[in-house]
């Protein structure tokens, strides 16, 4: 399952609960990767609030955090301010294509 | 073309205030059982208030979402409303129409599954 | 030459142009998807149905250029009619090539797809 992040938990409750999704679909054994883009990067700040500790908490328990390079850089995020274990991703809509049409069965756009 | 998919319509707005985006998901769920697909709308966040019972928005020259909600509920559609959701707007089970289902959160991935796809409103 | 893949992807757009980066991302992920070789399917509605209006050249990134690019790929963009009537967008002042048409399209394009995205902030 896919999860697809655009916008931070202040504008909408959209992102806590997708994490928050999840988690749980990662409790129930399912291989869940996160996608964020736009400003859904903003999310990947280390200490920045609950979606980015839960984004934390499921690249602790083998879930995947891809973040999109050209977002991150438009948006002036050092990558020392990142939560460790994310991966910034060069070509973003590519992998995202990718993972959309081949890898994810399921995807959730919030 | 018949349309056999499980659609999941995921709305998370669901008032007048944000008429069309309510009023937009709903006009899409009643035209995909009407061709055949089938439709379960999940009620999340603001999205509870969609399923709200005695609405009247005439003075709002709004149409009322009851309506179309009508016409959904006839046609064979599911309503499923996230439990925390609808308790942190300090709502209970009884303000809103009675075939909405109240659902537990943490149920939500098992509804993501159970549908070919989740559309998001 | 692009070789064509046995998947199609849909795109739901519902956010108009600038407001927000959707659209962009949109038809982004429309343009990268069909120079992959997937079926691409885009149908704009709600506030979406402006994006169809940005039909002159610009000297800056817009919208309007980055759909067109994905249309020139082979990706099939459609608007929601009553949406575009709602807002005066008539075909004539609209990028040439997206049709108006009713929601059951939007349906069809659902019973043909294997991903399904929506966009909405």
């Amino acid at each position: 399952m896919g999860i697809v992040i655009a916008h931070t938990a202040a504008v909408h409750e959209g992102a806590n609960q997708a994490v928050n999704l999840g988690l749980e679909a990662m409790k129930r054994g399912k291989r869940v990767g996160f996608f964020l883009l736009s400003d859904g990067v903003f999310n990947a700040i280390r200490g920045s609030g609950d979606v980015a500790a839960g984004l934390g908490q499921a690249i602790s328990g083998g879930g995947k955090v891809f973040l999109s390079e050209e977002h991150l850089l438009g948006a002036g995020i050092p990558g020392e301010k990142l939560i460790p274990g994310t991966e910034t991703v060069k070509k973003a809509y590519e992998e995202l294509v990718d993972l959309i049409m081949e890898d994810w069965d399921r995807v959730i756009i919030c | 073309m018949a349309m056999k998919k499980k659609i999941l319509i995921a709305m998370m707005h669901g008032t007048y205030g944000h008429h069309d985006d309510c009023y937009g998901a709903i006009q899409l769920a009643n035209a995909i059982v009407a061709k055949g697909g089938e439709v379960t709308l999940f009620l999340r966040s603001d999205g509870v208030f969609f399923a709200m019972k005695g609405q009247d928005p005439t003075d709002l020259g709004l149409p009322n979402n009851l309506d179309e909600i009508s016409d959904f509920l006839e046609l064979g559609g599911i309503i499923k409303v996230d439990s925390n959701a609808l308790a942190s707007r300090g709502l209970e089970p009884g303000d809103l129409i009675e075939e909405a289902e109240i659902m537990e959160s943490s149920l939500a991935i098992e509804l993501i599954e159970q549908h070919e796809f989740c559309l998001t409103f | 030459m692009l070789e064509e893949k046995d998947k199609t992807l849909s795109i739901l757009l519902l956010r108009g142009p600038y407001v927000s980066e959707y659209a962009e991302i949109a038809s982004k992920l429309a343009l990268t998807a069909r120079k992959k070789g997937y079926k691409v399917n885009m149908f704009l509605y709600l506030d979406a149905a402006w994006l169809q209006h940005i039909k002159e050249f610009k000297s800056f990134s817009n919208p309007g250029d980055w759909i067109k690019r994905a249309m020139r790929k082979g990706a099939v963009v459609k608007s929601c009619q009553r949406c575009s009537e709602a807002r005066d967008l008539t075909p004539d002042d609209t990028i040439k090539g997206i049709e108006q048409s009713g929601l059951y399209s939007f349906v069809d394009m659902l019973a043909e797809s294997d991903r399904v995205l929506t966009f909405i902030g």
